[in-house]
């Protein structure tokens, strides 16, 4: 690696609200955020469960994604001391405004013309307007354009690039500016990502039985039943280290390894021996030049609450750790924030570095029962103090596709 | 649009390409079947509805089938600028008239979840990636394989392109657009879907590499006419042609993709004429 990254901002924001407080009153606290949704019908659902922020005067004014993704990018470029104008690439994990495709098909099931555009209807009056007055289109669907969006709205002028692949997505982006920076072919990035819990993807996780049956996310808990979705956007700054020495810019943290693996073994499925997030955690873990582990003291892990999920993860874990795996605290946020989908990357991320910065390792919250094929620390329910110096997070997505991320405390 | 391009560090050598089209009507040319004829449907088990996923499978099959390789040192980028439509249309639209998912929409869903069957098929276990590309694809799946090809594990990475036509929502989507970037909407029929694929290495790798695209040259093609539609990958069939010819004729082809992007300079290796054969064969 010829090139330090670093990490000098970020901006997230999830159930629990916006900024680092309400993820330390919420993921760190152990206190799950899980309630039924009112955003819409659910009904015809087996359950109406998720970590969807709530209506009222303290939630966030609007949910339109191109919004929410503005909102984390400008907090992340203030904390960086960056300001518009800023040649910086952005890297986003998304896979576009799903609302936008339920609002043309319910607009058009009720007309017998073709949907107008909503630029050509009042604010508000159809889809979510934002504070900058503009309204939620129908091109919000096309995750490039979520990029685009991002980049003109906080006047960055560098390369762009969208990845969709699914719970992966932006961990990839945030590899992606790694390789990038430590080539030396750009300074800095900003890697965002963002899902809002809507009804086309609850929908389809209720069709293939993905969702938590007891209204809670019990990750590598015998008793877990599944996932439950949730909001979450969020963007960090990476910049080169010498590009944030030269302008004096404060380090969070350091990303010192990454790596990525397929599984080739199922479209949807992990392999049950968790070989691709092994191969990945390996990747990165070499790469940060510890290949055996010997500093790291905590992993975030994937852990979705799927029985599929937890058993594959512990096994690749100690594939890949295989003198260490049992001394390692390892926990699932997901078990507060709900999944996450393609925010998934980069919120986790976020979340490792507050427990790099904070010294506090959040619990796996809704842990019952231990599994026999789950046999790690995993931090049960209760916060708990450390001193890590380097952390691991990972993630897993359909496809086989996963990636791992070495962060270290300056 | 301002953006400044990526351009390649070191040449990519071209293994293999292939491209395959379904509902264009595109039929065979008066002396047999053309290099763009369309092509029946490949059956893929447990894709259902839309041709997206028969389709990537199809062009990734006949690279990789081309030019067998370690799966451990290969990576696949897609590109795609929407996924899926046709699942996404089709599973809202069956929301919002009050029927049932189907649970088999859920598992393609994403455009990953091809690239999970392409890797299972061919036992590829390097990293795997979907993109969507508003300006030129081509230049974002070059520029990715060549940052990639700097990772001391990949020896080869496949990339692809996946383009559909589709419902009234995605015209409105492009006429949006294309309002933003004036660039002009695409005309595909609805069922209609094209796929390309490259298979690329860096040459003097293992595998002979008949064909390098270099670095790019500075360009301006103000005067060529007007840029393709948003998301296009004709740069991909352009980039398949280009080689073909090359394999055929030899020398050095400048490959444009859009107006105001790289420009790609082919060239041509000792190996293509003994290449022109082996197609030739096939």
């Amino acid at each position: 690696m010829s090139g330090e990254v670093t990490v000098t901002g970020f901006g997230v924001r999830t159930a629990f609200g916006t900024g680092a407080e309400a993820l330390r009153r919420g993921v760190f606290a152990g206190v799950p955020s899980f309630g039924p949704t009112t955003r819409f019908d659910t009904g015809p659902y087996r359950t109406p469960m998720a970590a969807a922020a709530p209506d009222g005067p303290d939630a966030v004014e609007d949910w339109a994604l191109r919004h929410a993704l503005a909102q984390c990018g400008a907090e992340a470029l203030d904390m960086a001391g960056l300001s518009p104008g800023t040649e910086a690439a952005v890297l986003l994990g998304v896979a576009g405004d799903h609302t936008s495709v339920t609002r043309y098909w319910r607009t058009a099931a009720d007309s017998p013309s073709p949907p107008p555009s909503p630029e050509s209807v009042p604010d508000g009056a159809d889809g979510p307007g934002g504070a900058d007055g503009t309204t939620a289109r129908y091109a919000d669907a096309v995750p490039a354009h979520l990029a685009e969006l991002l980049a003109g709205g906080l006047g960055l002028t560098g390369p762009r690039l969208t990845f969709t692949n699914a719970c992966v997505a932006s961990a990839a982006a945030i590899i992606h500016a790694c390789r990038l920076i430590s080539s030396g072919r750009i300074d800095t990035a900003v890697c965002a990502g963002g899902y809002l819990v809507e009804e086309e993807t609850f929908g389809k996780f209720d069709s293939g039985r993905a969702l938590s049956r007891d209204g809670m996310v019990r990750p590598f808990s015998a008793d877990r039943s599944g996932l439950l979705l949730g909001d979450g956007v969020a963007a960090v700054v990476l910049e080169s280290a010498e590009h944030a020495r030269r302008r004096g810019a404060r380090p969070l943290t350091t990303i010192a390894g990454w790596g990525a693996a397929t599984d080739a073994h199922h479209i949807a499925q992990p392999h049950p021996e968790g070989v691709g997030l092994a191969r990945a955690a390996r990747q990165a873990l070499r790469l940060a030049g510890d290949p055996d582990g010997a500093i790291l003291g905590y992993v975030n892990a994937h852990g979705t609450g799927t029985k599929y999920n937890d058993g594959a993860e512990t096994r690749g874990l100690r594939a890949a750790l295989p003198e260490r795996a049992e001394s390692i605290p390892v926990s699932s946020t997901k078990s507060t924030t709900g999944h996450l989908l393609e925010a998934a990357g980069v919120v986790e991320f976020v979340i490792t570095m507050l427990a790099l910065m904070d010294g506090v390792l959040p619990p796996t919250a809704g842990y019952g029962r231990p599994d026999p094929e789950c046999d790690l620390d995993y931090v049960p329910n209760q916060p708990r103090q450390a001193d890590p110096r380097r952390a691991l997070t990972i993630n897993a997505a359909f496809g086989g596709a996963n990636t791992a991320l070495v962060l270290e405390r300056p | 649009m301002t953006t400044e391009k990526t351009v390649l560090r070191s040449p990519l050598g071209i293994l293999a390409t292939a491209t395959a089209t379904h509902g264009t009507g595109r039929s065979e040319g008066a002396t047999g079947k053309t290099a763009n004829a369309d092509i029946p449907l490949p059956r893929l088990p447990g894709f259902v509805e839309s041709v997206f996923s028969p389709l990537a499978y199809e062009v990734s099959r006949q690279c990789l089938t081309e030019r067998p390789g370690d799966g451990s040192r290969t990576a696949v980028v897609l590109a795609t600028l929407m996924g899926d439509t046709t699942t996404a249309d089709l599973a809202s639209r069956r929301m919002v008239s009050g029927r049932v998912h189907n649970p088999l929409l859920f598992m393609q869903a994403t455009a990953n979840a091809v690239l999970g069957y392409t890797s299972q098929e061919f036992g590829i276990t390097g990293q795997t990636f979907s993109l969507s590309a508003l300006d030129d694809p081509l230049a974002e799946l070059l520029a990715m394989a060549d940052l990639l090809l700097e990772d001391p594990e990949l020896d080869r990475v496949l990339v692809l392109g996946v383009e559909l036509g589709g419902s009234e929502r995605l015209a409105a989507a492009y006429r949006e657009l294309a309002a933003d970037s004036g660039r002009p909407v695409p005309d595909l029929p609805a069922t209609a879907g094209l796929a390309a694929a490259v298979l690329l290495g860096r040459p003097g790798g293992e595998a002979p590499v008949p064909v390098s695209v270099r670095s790019a040259e500075a360009y301006d093609a103000d005067d060529t006419g007007a840029a393709g539609h948003p998301g296009s990958i004709q740069g991909l069939f352009d980039l398949a042609a280009a080689h073909r010819r090359l394999l055929r004729d030899g020398g050095s082809h400048l490959l444009v993709t859009e107006p105001r992007s790289p420009a790609f300079m082919l060239t041509a290796g000792a190996e293509a004429r003994n290449e022109t054969e082996n197609h030739a064969h096939q």
